[in-house]
């Protein structure tokens, strides 16, 4: 899966767990530019995906990420191998 | 030594910036940093010389759980070094709350309490032990790859801005800031500037607002058995403003001398007053203790709960039951006993987690967002409430003042206006905390303006980049010190100081 794909895929799960169409991410993107990105949320995520992608995340991967770029990198790693 | 004392502003933060910065100039960056280690051991000494040989112990027992950890990535030997510093902490934190109530639980009474009450809780002990546990939790997830040298280590954990009370630093945050300073690579002004700034703001914080606003608070909580509505409530908010000021100030000092040192420790409060839920309350309040609970304890059961919660439940209020109440209420519940060993503390912390549970039930169920006015009244109620458990001395205390702020049997007049409300045929009790005129408005005044600053402050710890020199920044400093150094003689303690 290319990175453009998984980008896309994130933003689809985001979109659903926060439940705002809007959101786009981008590689820039941070916690901090989503309003409602809590802890909980971010098990949301994690949980959806390795559901999407089928891999298997460590709970404080994400937390040691800076941005939707470091995750889209770390997805492209898991799933390359 | 308080940062706050005058010994530690005028007598040891002086010498120990002319040291070190002196080390700088006439030797090298690692012979600061040892002169900086060197400080930080005499400053922990002060309060107690005893306890620098625990500290000690622990630093050298957790680096060598580091260093095999990073040998051959030990589950282990990760237990081992979570099982020696909870068992530090519950030794000497919660080793008489243990035993009374187990004592109560078997026999209905607590005989041995008194024998054991004698031991005297390490000062910092929750703060340097969770930074260690951070530290090789994240070993064990390679997010630390590498042993550091010893002195680093010991750099890490002793670094005297934040050895007493936080903020809770992760290795990863201040491991290149150390080996930058071992280099003599040292911003200058450009952190030593704004260094003084957010210190003498946080000392400001402490000593003027914090502290004023405190004999109110503490009148309101040792008169819980007579104390009226009004008072309650008054009492309740002046608490909470005065733990907001104390602690966040406490926070800005920290954060400034570490930039004076050279260090840029992360910031602790960011304006919690002004959040419209719970969710953002804690995203604002005592920051990093937060992330640590976030990381470490709720992180991991909440996703393995939820791993299963995906596979195997279908039912909505299961799943909810599972993937967020359970690992909200007992990350908060730890939280609570974090700050203390006691009832009122596993309340504090009861109470914020279910106040998170519901706040996230909301969410999920998708209900409409309240106007702002009702959010943000919810989630100080539930602040208010959970403040009220924190600071008074026991369950029973903390249920009477709860009763009078919400019985309206207590509704209050102070007796200056006893008058009118005979005039007017209303009821009237007379209120034995703010029972004179002059003292009950101008602790009004005093609570009206400290509300208004809490929300209204700017945080320098988070923007302190922007801080440029300019004269109304140094006359800001100039007045804050000025102040600060006129009320500090007033008795005090920093309230975070026995977690």
């Amino acid at each position: 899966m290319q990175h453009d794909a998984i980008l896309h895929a994130l933003t689809v799960i985001f979109q659903e767990i926060f439940d705002d169409d809007d959101i786009s991410l981008k590689r820039e993107t941070t916690a901090l530019d989503i309003e409602e990105w809590d802890s909980l949320n971010q098990i949301k995520i994690i949980l959806a995906c390795e559901k999407v992608f089928d891999v298997h995340l460590k709970p404080r991967e994400i937390s040691a990420m800076e941005n939707i770029g470091d995750m889209v990198d770390h997805l492209h790693t898991l799933l390359s191998n | 030594m308080l940062f706050a004392s005058k010994e530690f502003l005028f007598f040891f933060l002086p010498l120990a910036l002319l040291a070190f910065h002196v080390a700088r100039h006439i030797s090298n960056g690692k012979i600061a940093v040892n002169i900086l280690i060197i400080f930080s051991l005499i400053y922990y000494s002060w309060w107690e010389i005893e306890f620098l040989f625990l500290l000690l112990l622990s630093v050298s027992l957790n680096y060598l759980f580091l260093r095999l950890i990073l040998l051959n990535s030990s589950k282990l030997i990760l237990a081992v070094g979570l099982l020696f510093n909870l068992g530090l902490l519950a030794y000497f934190k919660y080793r008489n709350f243990l035993i009374e109530n187990i004592e109560l639980l078997f026999i209905g009474s607590s005989h041995s309490f008194e024998k054991f009450s004698a031991i005297i809780i390490p000062l910092g002990i929750s703060f340097y032990t969770f930074q260690q546990i951070a530290m090789l939790i994240d070993a064990r997830d390679g997010t630390i790859k590498t042993l550091p040298p010893f002195l680093n280590f010991v750099q890490f954990v002793t670094f005297f801005p934040q050895l007493i009370a936080g903020p809770i630093v992760l290795f990863k945050e201040v491991r290149e800031q150390i080996e930058a300073l071992q280099k003599n690579q040292f911003d200058g002004l450009n952190v030593f500037g704004p260094g003084l700034a957010i210190f003498s703001f946080g000392l400001f914080k402490k000593v003027c607002l914090a502290d004023t606003i405190a004999p109110f608070a503490d009148l309101a909580f040792n008169s819980h058995q007579i104390i009226s509505t009004l008072e309650a409530w008054a009492g309740s908010v002046a608490y909470s403003l005065q733990l907001y000021f104390d602690f966040s100030g406490y926070s800005d000092m920290a954060v400034g001398l570490g930039l004076m040192f050279g260090v840029r420790l992360p910031f602790n409060f960011d304006t919690p007053f002004r959040a419209r839920n719970m969710t953002n309350f804690w995203k604002s309040w005592h920051i990093t203790m937060t992330r640590f609970f976030m990381l470490y304890v709720y992180s991991p059961i909440a996703l393995r709960l939820g791993r299963f919660a995906q596979f195997n439940l279908k039912n909505i209020f299961l799943i909810f039951f599972l993937t967020v109440l359970t690992p909200t209420i007992f990350t908060f519940l730890l939280s609570g006993l974090w700050h203390g060993a006691g009832w009122t503390f596993v309340m504090f912390g009861c109470v914020n987690g279910l106040a998170l549970v519901l706040n996230n039930g909301w969410r999920m169920l998708k209900m409409p967002k309240l106007p702002f006015l009702i959010s943000w009244s919810l989630t100080m109620l539930s602040v208010l409430i959970s403040f009220v458990y924190f600071r008074s001395e026991s369950i029973e205390a903390a249920h009477n003042f709860i009763t009078a702020m919400f019985s309206i049997e207590h509704f209050f007049f102070p007796n200056w206006l006893e008058l009118y409300a005979e005039k007017i045929g209303v009821p009237w009790k007379s209120l034995p905390v703010l029972s004179g005129g002059s003292y009950s408005v101008k602790f009004l005044i005093i609570l009206a303006i400290l509300s208004v600053l809490s929300v209204r402050m700017p945080n320098l710890s988070k923007c302190y980049e922007k801080l440029k020199p300019s004269w109304t920044l140094a006359s800001a400093i100039a007045f804050m010190l000025i102040m600060s150094v006129g009320f500090l003689d007033r008795p005090k303690v920093f309230l975070y100081f026995q977690f």
